[in-house]
């Protein structure tokens, strides 16, 4: 990775975020971790085995494409996307997946276990697992799995048990809690496969790491195919792992400008959103220190998002230090612009974005319109709206779908 | 010296066999009341240490029991003030040691920072502080020489898992009081066998250790406590605490003194 003021410093921490807020239990295999990943980093072997694994398994590269109808439609900057939905799996999610699998077998883990909110991370590590061979638990939110059943279903046919967790918010953040808890337990024999730049060092870091690519081909794909350098690059911040792939190539180069956006819900009271960077305060959760949408006593809040993977009170330690210096700029979107964004890019390119991926071009859309035509935005379209098919029919007010799936059972 | 302190060394003094016992509680549940009259209780009937926990909403290092413990006080509207609150009237009440254990959130976002709440923490009578989530290494956040300078003895916690080299670095931080050591891999949560080579790991930890050393996880019978005789100086129960409460329909203080008098049998 190229030097930066962005890099963590020998504690685990970006500027004052990060960390390593960890039970002791945890720390043996944290640093084990760590050792392993800075080594194999700059390991040529598993350089090599990583990109053919990028390229034959996750399929990349994922291919830059400027979006011509949109762009007319609007009238303003170029538009293009990075189709991540195009990965294996259906979004970007593989990249950090197969890089840890390949981290976990260098430990000699013979079992992986995750977390997972839209289930996209579920689906990209039950695959990783069949692929490279670990026995793989995947942990979900009881509310997020009644949403994403469809991805609960692909996870168990890749051979993985879903577990539901029941407690708390049954969201994302509980399903965390569940997998640090079964790798507490089991860290003799378990990789963790965290699903985004958060967690304890050096989960930002290695997923940063596995997921840089993205901004890396955006960058090349643009000069080589276009000739040209994106004056803006947008995506959706969750945890933060596709904005990390994203951005991280252009860090350093100021003149592009950054923007990460946030599940702006439906309102601004607490439980409403997952806008962090709006509501949230600095606190030490699920072992780092960052923005966290929580209460005077520091109990962390619950948040709403219609997309499962913005549904979340904490965001990625480096996204809470690139927002403090300034680097990137952080806003958000609600629900309903998100809604209508689906609709415009399917309309008129053919391609149904996820819903956390719509919040980047919802932004990406009102911001075109402000931009003259010389002006390029690339949207880091982080998965496919496949996933979102139940949630999305009962959003749009789909009345034959919804008889459909009454009637769905009947039908043998 | 801090009340921890002194137990300390009394326990040594009575060179006693058995180890001694420190009870948990989690403030606010089942309410605020009862919690403080369940913790004057663990006390009266024999427990030398009582960990008082700040309910959190997210307890990374415990299991289904407390976990479910915290929420529920949680949903009744505890607040950290009202847990200060009650610390203190009940370390005016009681001459047994009280530690406060909590997640680093909570000392973190305190008005005043970590430093406040190791300050308030002394001044409301508390003589120890339980923090799973802060490493040993913190350079950060300067918890363990804030609580030291309050008179507070900060309790670093050691696992199966922990290497010798850590240990090492772990025995200066428990100078004002003890090592708790974690019985396994794991979460807190009643079980009913100790796991295999407990004694063997914790005699380890005490070649390295001088202070005293604890272990909890798992502990919840009678017989548990026994077969820790010779190697361990404070046997921890927590979630078998809580599930007594559960369980007792009610009567929990008629409970909690039959349950710690068969403890200290």
């Amino acid at each position: 990775m190229k030097k930066t003021n962005y890099n963590p410093n020998a504690a685990g921490y970006y500027g004052p975020y990060g960390g390593q807020y960890a039970p002791e239990l945890l720390i043996p295999a944290l640093e084990e971790l760590t050792a392993c990943f800075l080594k194999a980093k700059s390991d040529k072997k598993f350089l090599k085995d990583l990109s053919l694994a990028y390229r034959d398994f996750v399929g990349r590269p994922t291919p830059l494409m400027l979006c011509e109808n949109l762009t007319k439609h609007i009238g303003g900057a170029k538009i293009f996307i990075k189709n991540e939905g195009l990965a294996h799996t259906g979004a970007h999610k593989i990249n950090h997946c197969v890089g840890q699998a390949l981290l976990a077998k260098r430990l000699g883990k013979k079992r992986i276990i995750a977390e997972t909110g839209a289930g996209q991370h579920g689906v990209a590590t039950a695959a990783v697992c069949a692929r490279f061979g670990f026995e793989c638990v995947v942990y979900m939110g009881a509310i997020d799995i009644e949403r994403q059943r469809p991805n609960v279903f692909w996870i168990e046919q890749l051979g993985a048990t879903v577990k539901a967790v029941n407690f708390g918010g049954k969201r994302l953040k509980d399903a965390v809690n569940a997998a640090i808890k079964d790798w507490v337990t089991n860290v003799r024999d378990t990789h963790y496969l965290l699903g985004s730049c958060v967690g304890p060092y050096p989960f930002p870091e290695i997923n940063r790491f596995f997921q840089k690519v993205v901004g890396e081909e955006i960058k090349s794909q643009l000069k080589n195919n276009y000739g040209l350098k994106p004056d803006y690059v947008i995506a959706c911040v969750g945890g933060g792992s596709n904005a990390m792939g994203a951005f991280n190539a252009f860090l350093a180069d100021k003149s592009v400008k950054l923007i990460g956006v946030e599940g702006g819900g439906f309102g601004n009271k607490t439980g409403e959103h997952a806008m962090r960077f709006k509501g949230g305060k600095v606190g030490v959760v699920e072992g780092y220190k960052s923005y966290w949408l929580q209460d005077s006593d520091g109990q962390i809040s619950d948040t709403h998002s219609v997309s499962a993977g913005l549904d979340y009170a904490g965001v990625g330690p480096l996204h809470a230090y690139l927002k403090d210096t300034g680097r990137v700029e952080y806003d958000s979107a609600r629900d309903k612009d998100v809604l209508a964004a689906v609709k415009l890019l399917a309309k008129t390119e053919g391609i149904v974005p996820a819903l956390e991926s719509a919040h980047a071009l919802a932004k990406a859309i009102q911001l075109a319109a402000q931009l003259p035509k010389t002006k390029t935005i690339v949207v880091n379209i982080s998965g496919r709206g496949d996933k979102d098919l139940f949630i999305l029919a009962k959003q749009f007010g789909d009345k034959e779908f919804i008889k459909f799936t009454a009637n769905f059972s009947k039908h043998e | 010296m801090n009340k921890i302190q002194n137990t300390l060394v009394q326990l040594k003094a009575e060179a006693r066999k058995s180890p001694a016992l420190m009870t948990h509680v989690v403030m606010g549940y089942p309410s605020l009341k009862e919690s403080m009259a369940i913790v004057a209780e663990q006390a009266r009937a024999g427990a030398q240490f009582v960990e008082l926990q700040i309910p959190f909403s997210d307890p990374m290092a415990d299991g289904p029991t407390i976990m479910k413990a915290n929420q529920a006080a949680l949903d009744k509207g505890i607040k950290v003030l009202d847990c200060f609150k009650a610390a203190e009237k009940l370390a005016g009440k009681v001459s047994t040691p009280l530690l406060f254990m909590t997640y680093f959130n909570i000392a973190y976002r305190y008005k005043g920072g970590v430093k406040a709440f190791c300050r308030d923490s002394a001044n409301a009578g508390m003589s120890g502080l339980i923090i799973p989530d802060i490493s040993i290494e913190d350079e950060v956040e300067n918890y363990w020489s804030l609580a030291l300078n309050y008179n507070l003895s900060p309790i670093p916690i050691a696992s199966p898992i922990t290497p010798k080299a850590r240990l090492k670095k772990i025995a200066p931080l428990a100078k004002k009081g003890f090592v708790y050591c974690v019985s396994s891999t794991g979460t807190t949560g009643a079980k009913n066998t100790l796991p295999t080579g407990l004694g063997s790991y914790l005699d380890k930890v005490r070649q390295t250790v001088k202070s005293p050393v604890a272990v909890g996880f798992g502990i919840s019978q009678p017989v548990h406590i026994k077969a820790l005789t010779g190697h361990t100086d404070i046997a921890i129960v927590g979630s078998a605490c809580i599930d007594i409460i559960n369980k007792s329909k009610g009567n929990y203080l008629k409970a909690v003194t039959s349950f710690i008098a068969s403890l200290c049998k």
